[in-house]
């Protein structure tokens, strides 16, 4: 198998007796960005925890900067995930009871790198939400969050960011945006970018594009 | 950031559950620690008076009347006996007794009480002077180390006695009470004890302005055939037992063996063949600690049953918190965070609504002893430690770690096995 930071090997995941869903092999490398384009239910969700190490697939193999992630324990894995991998959802979901800048102090301490906190302010001034450190994060708006959550995916230099739906609940604006910032973050990183999305305005920004099959049900074979 | 910091906002985010669980956890513990600091003080207080004292004698009445008269002189004396009476168990050479001391209740000064006796009270009580003289004459006094303190009498000083048992009980004297001697803090009721000879309670009691019936020494005889003053420094227990016709209070005794059949069964035989009543302390105080048992039991289960509220709330609130807040814990792992650390984190605010309820609880506890360690001293001249460590403080502080890693296991464990595909799919 090359050297990618990223690589899948035949990975399939049933969801019951007769639903399995069989995904393509994917390689990405540093700094390159890819598109896992599908329609509601093809199994992007599922396939972007298999990549992060959340969901064991049925069968396969997903290689992480040349070790197979599903060889770790449960901890190493999730202690992988604080180090190399960050990850920006649909709904951007916080600790309630922390300020927004509390919230990023919090997910660095899950990672062995320290960030130190003018590292934290200078990142949420540079997503245009230094003004909101100190706001509680239910106070913040929607493309607020979502910045937040970018800024926390992207501290401590991931080696591979995941993005699932990052741009579905947004505007046309700030699905630009986000997009923008997705893009700027990870040529600074040089991190490898992911994104897995339904949202056909992605397309255009992203240079390699996988679309996912209609998962294959055995009771209609 | 770290764990304990976020167990401790996710807690203040909801201050009415908080305050409840706190509310119910420190009263558990706060009502808990308060019922065993009082009750060893109660205990301290009476054993530090039981001064080895075997048999108390008195005139007909109650057992533990007659206790709290003669020995913690918190309560009215049951009478007064006939010294004629009671000269088998004064003299010396009595075949079961060791030590006798003759009590003769009299009035109070400042809520002080005043107590005629001969200088082996002092023997009883393993108690010496610090200052001055034991009182010898008719009229000196020597008082106790708590009055000197609380009343600033010294030595040379005059004063009147008030009459009755209590400071608000009556009025003044003639008599003049000099003060010759303050004793040494022995810890006992001698601390809170104005001490004098016989003669001096029974002339205070023989001056004309005396004429209020109670059970105070004197009130209960005629003035008619002693209606002048004494004038002893002949303080022998001869002398004393001379006098036939007059009254005392009580007689303490200590046996010289108190495992004696004889000894064990003298005070039935005096409540029997005498015109007086005897009671055993250690019969008696047994008696009480049983009656006072029920209503330190009954609120030690009212404790109990609010500790295990408290305990159950604290675990509900956790697994609401859990329910209602699965999304960020399952954020918190795909940031980083092991099984471990979700597991941690809900302890953390189990042990934290517990380190917080228990100090409220442990401060709950000293005020509500401060107050009444107050209104002992008011009302009864007992001093009691003015901060009593308690082992139980340290055991309640482990305790509290205890229930509440109880109450918040269930909830851990479960964050602990939260599944995160699942939990963010939905």
């Amino acid at each position: 198998m090359p050297h990618h930071i990223l690589h899948t090997q035949d990975i399939r995941h049933r969801y019951s007796q007769t639903l399995e869903i069989s995904f393509p092999d994917i390689q990405v490398d540093s700094a390159q960005s890819l598109l896992l384009l599908g329609k509601s239910g093809v199994g992007k969700t599922t396939l972007l925890h298999i990549l992060s190490g959340i969901l064991s697939p049925t069968q396969g193999k997903v290689e992480f900067d040349g070790h197979n992630i599903f060889d770790l324990t449960t901890t190493q894995r999730d202690r992988l995930r604080g180090d190399s991998i960050g990850l920006i959802f649909q709904q951007p979901h916080f600790i309630t009871s922390l300020t927004a800048l509390e919230n990023l102090q919090l997910s660095t301490s899950f990672g062995t790198s320290q960030i130190d906190n003018s590292t934290i302010i200078a990142l949420m001034d540079k997503l245009q939400i230094g003004e909101k450190q100190h706001s509680k994060v239910n106070t913040l708006s929607q493309g607020q969050l979502q910045r937040l959550s970018i800024a926390r995916a992207c501290l401590g230099n991931p080696k591979l960011l995941l993005a699932d739906e990052p741009t579905s609940a947004l505007d046309d604006d700030n699905a630009t945006t986000v997009i923008n910032l997705l893009q700027e973050m990870q040529q600074q990183s040089g991190a490898a970018l992911i994104i897995v999305t339904h949202d056909q305005r992605v397309r255009s920004a992203i240079d390699h594009t996988i679309l996912l099959d209609t998962p294959h049900d055995h009771n209609s074979v | 950031m770290n764990l304990s910091k976020v167990a401790w906002k996710n807690l203040i985010n909801e201050p009415s559950q908080l305050f409840l669980n706190l509310i119910l956890f420190g009263l558990g513990v706060g009502l808990s620690l308060f019922l065993i600091l009082i009750n060893d003080q109660l205990r301290k207080s009476i054993d530090n008076n039981l001064a080895g004292i075997d048999m108390v004698i008195g005139a007909k009445g109650s057992d533990l009347q007659m206790i709290f008269s003669a020995m913690y002189h918190i309560d009215n004396p049951t009478g007064n006996i006939k010294i004629d009476d009671t000269k088998a168990f004064l003299k010396e050479g009595h075949p079961l007794i060791h030590m006798s001391v003759p009590i003769s209740i009299g009035d109070n000064y400042k809520g002080f009480r005043i107590i005629g006796t001969d200088h082996t009270i002092l023997d009883l009580y393993k108690s010496t002077v610090a200052d001055g003289t034991l009182f010898s004459s008719t009229g000196t006094v020597t008082i106790g180390y708590s009055v000197a303190k609380a009343t600033g009498l010294e030595i040379g000083d005059h004063f009147k006695s008030s009459h009755g048992l209590a400071e608000a009980d009556g009025h003044d004297h003639e008599h003049d009470l000099r003060v010759v001697g303050v004793l040494a803090p022995s810890g006992n009721v001698l601390d809170n004890l104005i001490l004098t000879s016989s003669y001096t309670v029974w002339d205070v009691h023989e001056t004309p302005d005396h004429n209020h019936p109670d059970q105070t020494l004197g009130h209960e005889h005629s003035h008619d055939h002693h209606d002048h003053s004494h004038d002893h420094t002949d303080l022998s227990r001869d002398h004393l037992l001379s006098h036939t016709d007059r009254e005392i209070t009580n007689v303490l005794v200590q046996f010289k063996n108190k495992m004696n059949y004889q000894a064990l069964k003298l005070p039935n035989n005096i409540k029997k063949h005498t015109p007086m009543h005897a009671v055993a302390p250690s019969y008696a105080m047994t008696v009480f600690y049983d009656r006072m048992g029920i209503g330190f039991n009954l609120i030690a289960w009212i404790a109990i049953l609010i500790s295990v509220i408290s305990c159950v709330s604290i675990g509900i609130a956790l697994y609401n918190a859990l329910r209602a807040t699965k999304y960020q814990l399952a954020i918190l792992r795909v940031q980083g965070a092991t099984r471990r650390d979700l597991l941690l984190l809900i302890l953390l605010q189990g042990w934290l609504i517990a380190i917080v309820g228990y100090l409220f609880g442990v401060a709950m506890a000293y005020i509500g002893y401060f107050v009444t360690a107050n209104y002992v001293e008011d009302q009864y001249q007992y001093i009691w430690e003015t901060f009593p460590i308690h082992p139980a403080v340290a055991i309640f502080a482990v305790a509290s770690l205890f229930i509440g890693l109880i109450a918040s296991s269930l909830p851990a464990i479960q964050a602990y096995r939260l599944d995160i595909h699942h939990t963010l799919s939905k």
